[in-house]
């Protein structure tokens, strides 16, 4: 039942050896848009810190917010250009992080399903986000975000057609 | 005020007339629930009618069910019933539930959508001592009362401790509610008032004596009732498991949809030769609280062996060349370790209480002792197409994980890492996640490349 044949290490396919797209510019604007929203949510928080609280205490807290805020904005502006993914033909990689790097690898063959979706902000820039579920854990699945809608579409049908091929020849 | 007294009992009488029609109405509903129920086994499906007004059929096909357990609830074992559940692929939560099917349909039912064969009439004839009947062909392993009193007395220290401590917590704040209600001072001022004259003198002693007794008592008496008379039938590709005294079980899991094998030891169960044998399936999301899948809790190596083959239809062999994680990860948890030991020490020089600065040191050693237990005790085996992961360290668990099982990965490495070589990856299976944590990221992207390999290339379907 368990094929297990002798495997020239050379034949193997290295995940580092390939070359990844990086996302849409357009992204950018998404990713610089929820910063700002999540800075500015800080800054109301601190706000109705300083004129809720009476003791002089308060600055720790306010200060401890402001920090927060800032850096929960500024880290997805650096790290977002960091997103890169790759399309081989039996599997799926997707990189991330800018202190901590991952690349995630999904097979084409243990694929369940795949959704686009798109928020507001996105779909006003033509911009869509491919989800990619397998029957592990859904948390754990790939998502691409700053695909063009065309791409994502097309990626989609691809995929489609090869989890198709798999089946056909399994 | 006559007036509102009338008023009142009429409210009553209505009250009552109100429960009256609701509990009728709640027993018609069972009444025309059960009457309206019917299943039916029509070529390879399984076909459910159900509801009166709403009426829903439901059609399953054998090969999409996962598992299928016969459960007793304490009710269903005076009257002599089954309750069935089936498992299906795809949608998560979409659990068929048969209440109250006889044995030996509960049975037949079984043995007709687990293996699709027509053995069903003879094994039907079988006796009726409530055990699964044994055809010629089929390996039995049977775990004694003894052995199960051994199991228990080694078993879950942890849980059970975990257990007791959310017990005693609800406990004393039963007694807060009920003596000193009112009071100024609270049941925690007078039980440390109590261990602080006397903190390491006899009553403290007595204290931990019988709580250890305690936790050991109940994990045999947990163990001998959900275990007892614990039953595994092994046939080819297909595993059976009957266990249980009050409410007894029958679950029988097919060896192809077996996503991660267990088993796990401490050095007393090692004394005595026995493992806890985990054999892991889908888990649904909805449900995490249900756990599937199969818990053997004594098994010694021989039969551990007899149920890894049954599942994998291969030796079970974990012997071979083994990567250790990084040195530096025991330099890591130091550094991580100093964190709360400085934090307690602070804590204790604000709060004056620094007579007890000695315990922080002797704390900071011997949780660091364990650690070190830890790193000692975990190892790394690729073999064939399994891969191997022991860790531990009071309890020894070694997953077995074959790779047609492995739906994604990834492979991380922070930013401190990357000069050392370092990072990690992590195998996600419809079972759960098994994390490989700092090792040598050459070896491990060479694995993560040649794991891919394997799965693209053999195209095994992973159930």
């Amino acid at each position: 039942m368990f094929e297990n044949q002798v495997v020239n290490f050379d034949e193997i396919p290295k995940s580092e050896e390939v070359s990844f797209v990086s996302l849409h510019n357009d992204y950018g604007k998404i990713v610089k848009f929820n910063s700002a929203v999540t800075f500015i949510l800080g800054v109301a928080v601190a706000v109705v810190l300083y004129f809720l609280i009476e003791e002089a205490e308060k600055f720790y807290g306010i200060a401890t917010v402001l920090l927060l805020a800032g850096l929960l904005s500024i880290l997805p502006l650096l790290s977002y250009r960091r997103k890169k993914y790759a399309f081989r033909k039996h599997d799926v990689l997707f990189k991330k992080g800018l202190l901590y790097k991952s690349i995630h690898i999904s097979p084409y063959i243990r694929l369940q399903h795949v959704i686009i979706r798109q928020s507001w902000l996105a779909k006003r820039l033509g911009l869509a986000t491919l989800s990619l579920y397998t029957a592990a854990n859904n948390h754990s699945d790939i998502s691409i975000p700053g695909l063009t809608l065309e791409e994502a579409e097309r990626w989609k049908s691809f995929l489609l057609n090869r989890l198709q091929d798999l089946e056909d020849e399994s | 005020m006559l007036l509102f007294a009338v008023k009142r009992e009429m409210y009553n009488k209505y009250l009552i007339a109100f429960i009256i029609i609701a509990v009728l109405f709640t027993f018609a509903f069972k009444i025309i629930n059960y009457l309206y129920f019917s299943y039916e086994v029509a070529g390879d499906e399984l076909i459910i009618r159900k509801g009166w007004l709403n009426r829903s059929k439901t059609v399953v096909k054998f090969d999409k069910i996962h598992e299928v357990n016969l459960n007793q609830k304490f009710i269903h074992k005076i009257v002599g019933l089954y309750l069935v559940n089936i498992d299906t692929a795809g949608s998560a939560s979409t659990e068929i539930v048969i209440n109250g099917i006889d044995y030996h349909k509960a049975l037949a039912f079984k043995a007709v959508i687990t293996e699709n064969v027509s053995r069903v009439e003879e094994q039907v004839e079988a006796d009726d001592d409530q055990n699964i009947a044994i055809i010629p062909g089929e390996e039995v392993i049977k775990i004694g009362f003894l052995s199960l009193v051994k199991i228990g007395l080694t078993r879950n220290y942890l849980q059970t401790f975990g257990l007791l401590i959310a017990f005693s917590f609800q406990i004393v704040d039963q007694v807060q509610d009920f003596f000193y209600k009112g009071q100024d001072h609270s049941v925690y001022d007078d039980l440390s008032d109590i261990s602080y004259q006397q903190y390491i003198g006899f009553i403290g002693i007595v204290l931990l004596v019988g709580v250890m007794i305690f936790v050991i008592l109940f994990n045999l008496l947990r163990t001998l009732l959900t275990y007892y008379n614990y039953k595994i039938v092994l046939k080819e590709q297909q595993l059976t498991v009957s266990y249980g005294l009050t409410d007894s079980h029958i679950v029988s899991v097919p060896s192809a949809k077996v996503q991660m094998f267990q088993f796990q030891q401490n050095y007393f169960q090692k004394a005595m030769n026995l493992y806890e044998v985990k054999i892991k399936q889908v888990e649904s999301e909805e449900e995490n609280k249900k756990k599937k899948g199969i818990v053997v809790p004594g098994a010694d190596f021989n039969e551990l062996k007899r149920i890894f083959r049954v599942v994998f239809n291969m030796d079970l062999d974990t012997t071979g060349n083994f990567f250790k994680p990084g040195k530096g990860l025991l330099l890591l948890k130091f550094i991580w370790l100093c964190i709360p030991a400085l934090i307690a020490l602070f804590v204790m020089y604000l709060t004056d209480y620094l007579e007890f600065a000695w315990l922080v040191p002797v704390l900071f050693l011997l949780i660091y002792l364990l650690i070190c237990i830890g790193y000692r005790n975990e190892r790394l085996v690729f073999k064939d197409d399994f891969i191997i992961l022991r860790k531990g360290i009071w309890d020894l668990s070694t997953t077995v994980l074959h790779i047609d099982k492995i739906q994604k990965l990834s492979l991380e490495q922070s930013y401190f890492q990357e000069k050392k070589q370092i990072g990690s990856l992590n195998l996600h299976t419809a079972a759960g996640e098994v994390a490989i944590y700092y090792y040598d990221f050459n070896m491990l992207r060479r694995a993560a490349d040649e794991i891919l390999y394997k799965i693209e290339k053999n195209k095994h379907s992973w159930m």
